[in-house]
């Protein structure tokens, strides 16, 4: 009893090495190509720039921090850009008839009912949730469609914009609302007995259910999240550009879920950081922000982020199956 | 335990599939899929419908031809022509001198029109000494046009930028970034919302989009007397194309002669099925249009094609992809054409005048020709500024 004791702290220990060298490794390589960056633009480490890196973050960042939740209980969701964008334009549509509160609550409704609705069809039919996803990213997208009637909805409301899109001091308020998230998201997950829940859930559903585990609630709640994120990160766009669009956030998805991935989640569940799905958001950040600075466009970067998905995962550990996901 | 293995193999293999996705982009462009025009054994997409010097039409160009420009300029101002901002041997002289830094915002990349935009700016901007320091395309996307238009507002060597907005409410923040950071704005067919000339851009230059929709409205007309108009519509949000859209409908509507069926695409790439769907609904369809040629308008082709039908399909845009069509008597009877080499050496004679403090013209316009396989030997060197290619000039041998 005593040697497996010591068995399971040593592999804790292991575990937890394993992880702090995989951030590390994602804050090494975010240096190193801020310092290239730095030694061929001059314009890259500048406040304006470094502001606007974090800036061009924080979206799929927050879309990020609820992914996490659903990857990590082995479920995914690729309907959040769908979502977002009906979220976005529902809420535009209220916020110029009615106002900003209703709007706010509006967007906030919409993606945490298609987060719901996504999780209870997973769950209650035992569809896979990459099928229901699809689904409802299909469903949203053309609802944002007839929604919008096919026009870009146009937001100007001060009250509006000074929470979602405005700035305090030098700080955009929609770096503020991603690490204030972010750390809401990253405490719940890492101290809280619903956190310890969704990692036993995707670790082992089995073993999660025989020690008492509602493992279809926590599958639920963590795609309930997943919409609630995406309805925020549609009130964060509009408060951004000032309008919603129901063509915005398109393949939003893939990039959130390479940034999830990137971040030392697997894909199998049980295992991932908030920190981590930061950190992969920012490097890819960097790396557009930088190659835009450089003159490269957009091919170049498509081509390296795909690069660095791969090196990402194949510079992880393989796990006790000898998969790297 | 075995239920847990599956999961994890199917698992496994939307990671295979999502990590493959995401190499190819963690983007969503439109794609560019296939479609009509892809030449047959005997070179011929087989929808010849006589003999006539347009596939059977002999449009009388000089009544469809509108006179002057359809469109106005965002605040309805009248268009200046492209000789107004002409630079004297001494602008072009001191332009040359001081070697100026550019960079180019597109909407997107991949068709005729960007790259010919593009050419026309790399080789004005070349004969200036101006340097083409960065060409972006943010995939028809608001956020990734406003974040690299951000990151360029950075960039403390660039003197001036060329763009066209994504949408002109959403970017504008953006754009503002890049006017506070001092730079010189030319736009392309359309200005971002709240801008004004001259204090925010220097210019902008557009094409006569409304009027081409006109011409393919009003080659419509000569070519069908009457009945039911498949008509293909973008339903994603674009000023240029909403002008087209309006132009074309504005003919037939206003004719009293014609039964307009809308049918709305978001994926410009996949096309096909829609017009499929279109013409199954409406057998009794005389004719259909569509807003650009490459891949809606080609599409729609094909899928006139398939149908076994030959109706006439009148669109937008001169590229090769609508020559050969034309050329070889497809279902494209003719077309409404831009002239983006045109309006690419005009934006950088703006952005030189302006970079130089002098005074530019807040909306110059270029007319929009009418482009049918009666004069297309003849306008396709005029626009697109090279020789047809052996695939067009093989039709008419």
């Amino acid at each position: 009893m005593a040697t497996t004791s010591t068995s399971d702290l040593g592999k804790l220990i292991t575990d937890r090495l394993g992880r702090f060298s995989e951030l590390a490794l994602l804050v090494g390589a975010i240096v190193l190509l801020s310092g290239i960056f730095t030694a061929t633009s001059s314009a890259f480490f500048s406040i304006g720039n470094l502001v606007n890196i974090i800036r061009q973050t924080a979206i799929v960042i927050v879309l990020g921090l609820g992914m996490t939740y659903v990857i990590i209980s082995a479920e995914i969701d690729v309907s959040i850009g769908g979502v977002m964008a009906l979220s976005a334009v529902s809420a535009g549509l209220v916020i110029n008839a009615v106002g900003p509160f209703a709007g706010a609550v509006v967007g906030l409704l919409v993606g945490l009912c298609f987060g719901l609705a996504n999780g209870l069809v997973t769950i209650r039919f035992g569809i896979p949730s990459f099928i229901v996803t699809i689904g409802t990213l299909g469903i949203a997208r053309g609802a944002a469609f007839i929604v919008s009637q096919q026009r870009p909805i146009i937001v100007r409301n001060a009250a509006f914009e000074s929470v979602f899109g405005g700035t305090i001091g030098p700080v955009p308020v929609l770096i503020l609302w991603a690490l204030g998230l972010a750390i809401v998201a990253g405490i719940a997950l890492w101290r809280t007995r619903f956190g310890r829940h969704v990692y036993a859930t995707g670790d082992s559903e089995q073993a999660a259910r025989y020690s008492g585990i509602n493992t279809g609630r926590v599958k639920i709640m963590t795609l309930a999240l997943a919409g609630l994120a995406a309805g925020i990160a549609g009130l964060l766009f509009i408060g951004r550009l000032g309008a919603a669009r129901a063509d915005m956030a398109s393949g939003i998805e893939l990039a959130v879920i390479a940034a999830v991935i990137i971040g030392g989640t697997s894909l199998f569940g049980g295992r991932g950081s908030i920190v981590g799905t930061i950190l992969g958001a920012l490097l890819i950040s960097v790396i557009d922000n930088g190659l835009t600075l450089l003159g490269f466009g957009s091919s170049w970067q498509q081509l390296i982020r795909g690069l660095v998905i791969i090196a990402a995962v194949a510079l992880r550990d393989r796990d006790e199956e000898g998969s790297f996901l | 335990m075995t239920k847990q293995t599956n999961r994890r193999a199917f698992l496994r293999g939307i990671g295979a599939a999502g990590l493959g996705i995401g190499l190819a982009g963690c983007s969503g462009d439109g794609g560019s899929g296939s479609g009509g025009g892809t030449a047959t054994a005997d070179g011929s997409t087989g929808t010849s419908s006589g003999d006539g010097e347009s596939g059977g039409v002999q449009f009388d160009l000089d009544a469809i031809d509108p006179e002057g420009l359809v469109g106005q300029g965002p605040y309805g101002e009248e268009a200046a022509a492209p000789e107004s901002v002409a630079l004297s041997d001494s602008e072009a002289s001191n332009v040359q001198s001081e070697g100026f830094n550019v960079e180019i915002v597109f909407h997107y990349k991949g068709d005729t029109w960007v790259r010919l935009q593009r050419e026309a700016i790399k080789k004005r901007a070349s004969d200036l000494g101006m340097n083409i320091t960065g060409i972006h395309y943010p995939d028809f996307s608001a956020q990734k046009q406003s974040n690299i238009l951000e990151t360029v507002a950075q960039k403390d060597n660039v003197d001036g930028v060329f763009s066209i907005p994504v949408d002109t409410a959403a970017t504008t923040d953006a754009y503002q970034a890049v006017l506070d950071a001092g730079k010189e704005l030319v736009f392309m067919d359309n200005v971002a919302e709240g801008f004004q000339h001259p204090s925010d851009y220097a210019g902008l230059v557009a094409a006569d989009n409304r009027g081409m929709g006109t011409i393919g409205g009003r080659m419509m007309t000569e070519l069908v007397d009457s009945g039911k108009i498949i008509f293909l519509e973008f339903d994603v949000p674009f000023y240029v194309v909403d002008e087209r859209e309006t132009g074309a409908k504005q003919v037939l509507q206003e004719s009293g002669n014609y039964e307009v069926e809308t049918y709305g695409f978001t994926d410009p790439g996949k096309v096909l099925q829609v017009a499929q769907d279109a013409l199954t609904s409406n057998p009794d369809a005389a004719g259909l249009w569509a807003p650009w040629v490459d891949a809606p308008g080609a599409q729609a082709i094909q899928a006139i094609r398939q149908a076994g039908t030959d109706i006439p399909v009148t669109s937008c845009d001169l590229g090769e992809r609508s020559a050969v069509l034309m050329a070889e008597r497809s279902a494209l009877k003719g077309v409404g054409s831009q002239q983006p080499y045109a309006q690419g050496l005009t934006e950088v004679d703006v952005m030189a005048k302006a970079l130089l403090g002098k005074e530019t013209p807040p909306y110059i316009g270029l007319p929009s020709p009418p482009v049918a396989r009666q004069n297309l030997l003849e306008m396709y060197p005029e626009v697109l500024k090279e020789e047809p290619p052996e695939t067009v000039t093989k039709h008419f041998k």
